[in-house]
């Protein structure tokens, strides 16, 4: 017979060091394997995952035994950054929006693109900025020429990181993810966030486009797409032309 | 720094499975008596989708006798019968019975363990979700079939026991407009992406589609066939949204006759909100909103 006892709360600590940490790892191993410099994001992802181990001591929800995950290397405390992105206090109502805090708070990390728009937003340098922006506007421009027209999933999944990557499906708390959770940025302090504002403001009408054009082009009876290279003469219109057949409310 | 208010003590822990990836696991900590099974929609994830449904333990004992099994999947990349298989082929690892390792981490138990099999099977979609419960249900019996032609004795799939409950299915696929109506119902960027691209999961969608007909033509014939009355897992139970703008209020002609809840959106459909909104819970436990 079994001897392992019963102890729901020790159990969610176990739990949370294993699944957790399997996730983390897992997302930024599969990015640092496509070259993406991810050592500051990881770092603020250790020092949150400790906050969680904490928080929960604290609300009984895991109990007070010794824990790794306080004692990672990233999960040092005073460091002046990283202390700018855990700025507000955090509370939790209870064991059970605790647990669903936790369990959003884990399933956004397995979001590669999220995970690839904080980078981007946060700690990229400007080249690289620069360089990401500017392939997001090609795509916009490119998609205003011929909103029909369907584009190679591996270049939409590409640009996934400020389509999808920009939005987030928690719910507003106070919990030590709201860093990652939000957009735009208010939970964050310092020079860093006001980067970050400014890189969304000039991502945010990229999107507006896309998004109006996509409102657009859906509007339009559905066929299902010609294979590339074998576009029609109606798939050639110009936008303009294109917009001029579709009905209107004027 | 941290404060903390009134702890509501919870009914089930959770964790975030990964293999497969994206499933979350929330284990009652009673002995349970059956297995509930969510599989999201659009633009969906695996818990969030589905709200308060966790709590369901607080609101009434039968959920606290269930564990619950929240199915994730991207939407925007994956196809119906992709993520169809993936369930088909997933779900004998959780159903009849829970594998004891998911609930011993090394030096504690979520509960005592127990021989005891689930006793029930409930298998909940919504939108998109629900078709793809179809889908895999039915390869399921499809594969049962084929495989007594040659083994006569060859046991019914455990899955099959499934009593299935659909929010909203998208099963005759999205309305004229229904795209653009959903995404103009919030931030909807997984469906822009998927638009973008004409995903598989995009054109599936569109009514009269290969998946969509095909889907309903093999449950057909497999409900009108010599074993119907083991292919109970097949008819339906469905609760949809009115008014519902995205997807085609139709259902099967096997299904059970559908029921509506006035009142609610296609998103808000499947989300229990405490007692403002109990409908959801009550019909997944009973296959009835009321």
């Amino acid at each position: 017979m079994n001897e392992v006892p019963v102890d729901i709360a020790l159990s969610r600590l176990r739990a949370l060091e294993q699944d957790w940490m399997n996730t983390l790892n897992h997302s930024l191993w599969k990015l640092k394997r496509s070259g993406w410099e991810l050592d500051m994001i990881e770092e603020i992802l250790l020092v949150e995952t400790s906050r969680w181990v904490l928080l929960g001591q604290e609300s009984g929800y895991f109990p007070e035994v010794p824990t790794p995950l306080t004692d990672r290397p990233g999960a040092r405390r005073g460091v002046p950054e990283v202390d700018e992105f855990f700025g507000r206090p955090e509370i939790v109502q209870g064991r059970t929006d605790f647990a669903a805090e936790l369990i959003g708070a884990q399933l956004e990390l397995a979001r590669e693109d999220r995970l690839l728009f904080l980078h981007l937003m946060f700690f990229a340098d400007d080249s690289e900025w620069i360089f990401r922006l500017s392939a997001a506007q090609t795509l916009a421009s490119g998609l205003l020429d011929q909103p029909w027209r369907p584009l190679p999933i591996a270049l939409v999944e590409s640009m996934s990181w400020f389509l999808t990557g920009a939005e987030s499906s928690a719910q507003r708390t106070n919990c030590p993810a709201n860093w990652r959770l939000y957009t735009p940025f208010g939970e964050v302090a310092g020079e860093r966030a006001a980067r970050a504002e400014e890189r969304w403001s000039q991502l945010k009408s990229i999107r507006e486009e896309i998004r109006a054009t996509v409102e657009l082009a859906a509007e339009a009876p559905f066929t299902v797409a010609e294979p590339l290279g074998l576009r029609t003469a109606e798939s050639q219109f110009e936008t303009r032309a294109w917009r001029r057949i579709l009905p209107t409310d004027e | 720094m941290t404060g903390v208010k009134q702890p509501v003590e919870s009914t089930h822990s959770a964790r975030v499975l990964p293999d497969p990836s994206g499933w979350v696991l929330y284990m009652s900590h009673r002995q349970p008596r059956r297995l509930v099974v969510f599989v999201h929609g659009f633009r969906g994830e695996a818990v969030p989708s589905w709200q308060h449904f966790p709590d369901g333990g607080l609101v009434d004992p039968w959920w606290r006798e269930s564990d619950l099994l929240f199915v994730g999947y991207p939407s925007t990349r994956d196809n119906i019968t992709g993520t169809a298989a993936r369930v088909r082929t997933m779900l004998p690892r959780f159903y009849p019975k829970l594998p004891d390792e998911l609930l011993q981490m090394h030096d504690a138990r979520f509960r005592s363990a127990s021989d005891r099999p689930y006793e029930e099977l409930l298998i909940v979609g919504h939108s998109l979700g629900g078709v793809i419960v179809r889908r895999a249900l039915c390869d399921i019996a499809c594969e049962w079939l084929d495989q007594l032609e040659g083994e006569p004795n060859a046991p019914r799939p455990p899955l099959l026991d499934a009593q299935t409950r659909l929010f909203s299915p998208a099963s005759k696929g999205f309305r004229p407009g229904g795209w653009l109506a959903f995404i103009r119902h919030g931030p909807a960027w997984s469906l822009i992406q998927m638009f973008l691209s004409r995903a598989s999961a995009f054109t599936d969608l569109q009514p009269g589609s290969d998946v969509l007909s095909g889907t309903e033509r093999r449950t057909k014939e497999l409900l009108s066939g010599a074993r119907k009355g083991e292919l109970g897992a097949l008819r339906a139970r469905i609760l949809w949204a009115q008014p519902d703008d995205v997807v085609l209020p139709e259902r099967y002609d096997t299904d059970y006759v559908d029921r509506y809840v006035d009142g609610k959106d296609h998103s808000s459909v499947c989300k229990p909100r405490d007692s403002s909104y109990i409908a959801p819970w009550t019909f997944v436990e009973t296959g009835s909103p009321e």
